[in-house]
């Protein structure tokens, strides 16, 4: 039994590289050791910038044996007058054996010979050898690329390799980088310990490298940091605002790490808090500092009550250069602030209203016209959805304000230099220049959900304007001929649809999309005469696209795909499924539900036969009365009265208006379900398909008329069982 | 370390690892790369290893000199190495020992950063060093360029020399940074900078602009059909920064600025194309030189 150790000696990997390789690695490694049959114990995997680490406890020096064998010639064919033939003597031979060896057994195709035969183990580092090139050449990950002359492929150029059972090297030779690389017994500790390293046995690796400056295991880097983080926080008794990904990066970017807390100058709290932890978090890396008592209000135009004049610095350096590089990584900052600084000011000479008038000159996208016309259509959306809305008159000139000011702050130089911030800093200069608070947050919160389980807008008005810039958007782009496809969406297109529901949903309204959109293609056909080629192609690809929507959505919700293709599939009328957004998610909650308690698979069942054969019936979808349609004197049969019976009973529940009425025709749907199954299976059941073809008739039109019923709320023969 | 010095260390440096001193390229352009001396000579199998200054132009950038980190006009120094030679990093981190850095007392880092040039046809995958958390040199290894694999790829070193200076200078401002003693790179570059950024956002015609992109795109396209690699490049070099002159006017659209940078990427393709098969015709001459130090 040996340890082993395997190093693969890389230039500065990307930060993101060791959390997609090391489980890939993880796994190849406890795949082929299986493969192999070499025992082994804990597989550990690790990463620094500089290398990607593999370490097994307790593997075996050799592989298993193994006891195996094979079928040969049938008894007759390998023996003739008890002399072996040809067949058994060369069958035999491929197997190293004597035809002594061989064995008869019967089967049931009669007797035949077999050979039984062990496969000795192999030396684990021979294995080994085999296995580690395939393994370096196997990992996946993203923008590989090629060195030198060299046509090998990875993430960074490959410069060393070790590979050690205890204290043995694995010969291998890496071929197709530049240089080819050997197997050695030298590592490389941080670059600013010692270059080349001996190590002499393959447990010592971890050790050996600590000594270096090196902690090799990534989990216990995080640790350290993190550790670090909240020992400097708790110092100046603030709060570190350190997202996971933040962490996880600067795990990746440090061999050797220890901290700094560097200053930031007071006069920069002045500025908004969203620009200094923009500035510290995504571009330099640093951890800012919150006040315990902070305030959260997203309108402040300084942070003076939030944030410590303060950074921490995760550093990768020696302890004596610490002085120094905390002045160097504080120049940065401040330069970076002291930008921002210049063009908060810069901005606040100009009103946003001026800002508004600016966008004329920035073109949207090609035959779209400027950003001003742009919030010119988004306007026009606001205004044309607030009568589905319950808007007082003073919330309406609110929204219809922040539709006027929604954009402002995209030609405001601090908005150039963090695009993050659009929307934050139109608020807060909305602000600042006296706007009510409901306006300004509307123009924050239009951005938002900015992805599909992030936080979506508070305000009535913030997602009235949210999802009215979506519309706008959506309407314009497919105006142009643009449709998002594969991986190609330019535009977030596919957000801003999910982006749209989610907030109706959030919302609770009930806004006519389907006639919504005719009306807004007729607006957008007379803005732009030469785009809209055929508003009818137009229309039905852009509803196609928010159906798809709908169903990812939904599909997303739980696992309940046919109940989704129940409700928002392609048998569904399209504008079923727009006319109410929310109204077809109050049913697959409803369903998914019924599926939960058990009772959704016997409606299902009965409803779904029922559909099958009225589809000989010659009546409208749109029918929901009996009236006029059956005639009692056909009948022939008790159940016959029942089915009708039942009909009666949904007719009134399917025409009514409210939301409620889908649990009443489910409970209904249910308590009739044994009466409507009677009709096809009980002791007076009836056939359908008779001769007669009156009674045929109005049998099929007793189910036609079930089926119609039960479409409102969902194509239940979209449902599995 | 004045700025002049800089340069100096530096071109003694590279010189001593074996490049070609060069000088810059007289076209105006938005990046050191796009020197015929890198973006050409990055094509093909001959080996080569070049240093050299150049001035870059990025008009939106400029901020008529108000702003102390910001000029639309500014220097880089560009080292190509080919084929990308190991040690590379620590060949680097020797340079800057030159400019008096030194790794220990510092905070030095190679943090990814992948180089993509739309308008050329080029990506490489790479860093950004950090040094102390500035951002002073990107490094690259050229994987395409003109829409051609590079084969043997080379690795590009682009100092940003202000920022550099900056740094060695201890100062905050880019136009307090001594050029010498006596004279500041303000004296010098800031008349200039007024200026042109005048130009650039306000004064310069975009109607006559984008018939100068039409007529320079022409020319370029003669030019290939003539099978003229090294002239068609400096026409794909003004088309691009006419390109952006229009951009910093704010009149091109998203999808114009795409369809637009597509136009270019387009030309660069060709002359790459041309520029390969012009030097298989002579043989790769250089393939046939001595290149060792």
């Amino acid at each position: 039994m040996s340890t082993f150790l395997l190093e693969i000696g890389t230039e500065e990997l990307p930060a993101d590289f060791s959390r997609l390789v090391l489980p890939q690695l993880k796994s190849l490694v406890l795949d082929d050791l299986r493969k192999a049959r070499l025992k082994h114990g804990e597989i550990s995997c690790h990463g620094t910038p500089r290398r990607i680490v593999v370490l097994v406890n307790e593997i075996s020096d050799f592989s298993d044996d193994l006891e195996e064998e094979r079928k040969g010639p049938p008894l007759e064919k390998a023996f003739k007058n008890n002399q072996p033939t040809n067949a058994a003597i060369g069958f035999a031979n491929r197997f190293n054996l004597s035809v002594e060896q061989l064995e008869i057994r019967d089967t049931p195709k009669g007797e035949f010979v077999y050979a039984k035969f062990v496969e000795k183990g192999l030396l684990a580092s021979e294995l080994l050898a085999d296995l580690i090139p395939q393994w370096i050449g196997n990992l996946q990950g993203k923008r590989f690329m090629r060195w030198g002359t060299g046509e090998r492929r990875f993430s960074r150029p490959v410069r060393w390799l070790i590979a050690l059972l205890d204290e043995k090297l694995i010969p291998i030779d890496l071929k197709g980088g530049d240089p080819e690389i050997k197997a050695e017994l030298f590592s490389r500790g941080h670059r600013l310990y010692n270059n080349k390293i001996k190590i002499r046995l393959a447990s010592e690796y971890l050790e050996t490298l600590a000594k270096n400056g090196v902690v090799v295991n990534r989990s216990e880097r995080k640790d350290v940091i993190k550790k670090l983080i909240e020992k400097e926080s708790a110092k100046s008794n603030a709060f570190a605002d350190i997202p996971e990904n933040l962490l996880e990066e600067l795990t990746d970017l440090v061999e050797s790490p220890s901290i700094l807390q560097g200053d930031i100058d007071k006069s920069f709290l002045e500025l908004p808090a969203e620009v200094l932890s923009t500035a510290m978090k995504v571009h330099q890396r640093y951890v800012p500092l919150y006040k315990k008592d902070s305030i959260d209000d997203p309108l402040l135009m300084n942070c003076k009550q939030n944030l410590n004049p303060k950074f921490l610095c995760v550093c990768n350096c020696l302890p004596s250069a610490l002085v120094n590089v905390k002045r160097g990584n504080e120049r940065v900052l401040r330069a970076r602030l002291a930008d921002a600084d210049f063009f908060l000011k810069t901005d606040l000479k100009m009103t946003s209203l001026d800002r508004c008038q600016k966008l004329k000159s920035v073109l949207f996208a090609e035959g779209l016209g400027t950003l001003f016309n742009r919030v010119e259509r988004i306007q026009w959306v606001v205004e044309h959805l607030l009568p589905y809305l319950d808007f007082s008159i003073s919330k309406q000139t609110q929204a219809k304000k922040a539709a006027l000011l929604c954009k402002h702050d995209l030609v405001s130089e601090i908005v150039g230099e963090f695009p993050e911030l659009q929307g934050i800093i139109g608020a807060k200069y909305l602000y600042t220049e006296g706007e009510s608070r409901e306006v300004s947050l509307a123009v924050l919160e239009q951005y938002l959900p900015k992805s599909s389980d992030g936080e979506v807008p508070k305000t009535d008005i913030g997602s009235l304007l949210a999802i009215s810039e979506r519309i706008e958007l959506l309407l314009s782009i497919f105006a142009k001929g643009e449709r998002p496809s594969g991986s190609s969406d330019p535009y977030a297109l596919r957000r801003a649809s999910n982006g749209i529901l989610q907030i109706l949903w959030n919302c609770s309204w009930r806004i006519d999309l389907n006639s919504f959109i005719n009306t807004a293609i007729g607006y957008w056909n007379a803005l732009f005469p030469d785009l809209i080629v055929d508003s009818d192609l137009l229309l039905t690809d852009l509803k196609e696209f928010l159906r798809q929507r709908f169903i990812s959505l939904l599909e997303d919700l739980d696992k309940n795909p046919d109940i989704v293709q129940s409700l928002a599939g392609q048998t569904i009328p399209i504008e079923n499924v727009l006319s109410d957004p929310l109204d077809v998610k109050e049913r697959y909650e409803l369903l998914v539900k019924m599926r939960h308690d058990g009772i959704l698979q016997s409606v299902m069942a009965v409803v779904t036969r029922a559909a099958r054969l009225a589809e000989n019936a010659n009546i409208d979808k749109s029918i929901f009365s009996p009236i006029g349609i059956i005639d009692t004197n056909l009948f022939e049969s008790e159940c016959e009265f029942a089915m009708l019976k039942v009909l009666n009973s949904l007719e009134p529940i399917v025409k009514k208006k409210t939301s409620y009425r889908y649990h009443e025709l489910a409970t209904e749907l249910v308590a009739s379900a044994g009466t409507l199954e009677n009709f096809f299976d009980g002791d007076n059941s009836v056939m359908v398909m008779v001769n007669d073809p009156k009674i045929r008739n109005n049998r099929l039109n007793l189910l036609a008329i079930l089926r119609n019923q039960a479409y409102i709320l969902a194509d239940f023969t979209r449902i599995n069982n | 370390m004045h700025f002049q010095d800089i340069v100096n260390s530096l071109n003694l440096f590279w010189s001593e690892q074996g490049c070609l001193l060069l000088q810059p390229y007289d076209t105006e352009k938005g990046a050191g790369t796009m020197s015929p001396h890198s973006v050409l000579r990055a094509i093909g199998p001959e080996p080569w290893a070049v240093a050299y200054p150049e001035p870059c132009r990025r008009p939106a950038d400029g901020r008529y000199g108000d702003n102390p980190n910001r000029a639309q006009h500014y220097f880089q120094y560009q080292v190509l190495i080919k084929p990308s030679p190991e040690g590379i990093q620590e060949i680097y981190l020797s340079s800057l020992e030159a400019l008096g850095i030194h790794s220990k007392d510092h905070d030095i880092r190679f943090v990814e950063d992948n180089w993509e040039s739309p308008t050329l046809g080029a990506w490489g995958v790479g860093w950004e060093v950090w040094l102390d958390g500035m951002e002073v040199t990107q490094f690259t290894y050229f994987q395409q360029c003109g829409g051609l694999d590079c084969r043997p790829v080379s690795i590009e070193i682009t100092y940003g020399l202000e920022r550099l200076a900056m740094y060695l200078q201890d100062t905050d401002n880019i136009w307090d940074l001594k050029w010498n003693d006596l004279i500041s790179y303000g004296d010098i570059w800031l008349p200039f900078e007024k200026g042109q950024c005048t130009f650039n956002f306000e004064q310069s015609s975009p109607e006559r602009h984008k018939q100068l992109f039409s007529l320079y795109e022409s020319e370029a396209k003669d030019l290939i059909a003539n099978g003229l690699p090294a002239p068609a490049l400096d026409f794909v070099l003004k088309c691009s920064h006419t390109f952006n002159l229009l951009e910093a006017r704010g009149v091109i659209s998203v999808t114009e600025r795409t369809a637009t940078i597509g136009r270019i990427r387009n030309l660069a393709k060709q002359v790459a194309e041309l520029w390969l098969s012009e030097r298989k015709s002579l043989g790769f001459p250089l393939l046939h030189k001595n290149t060792e130090k």
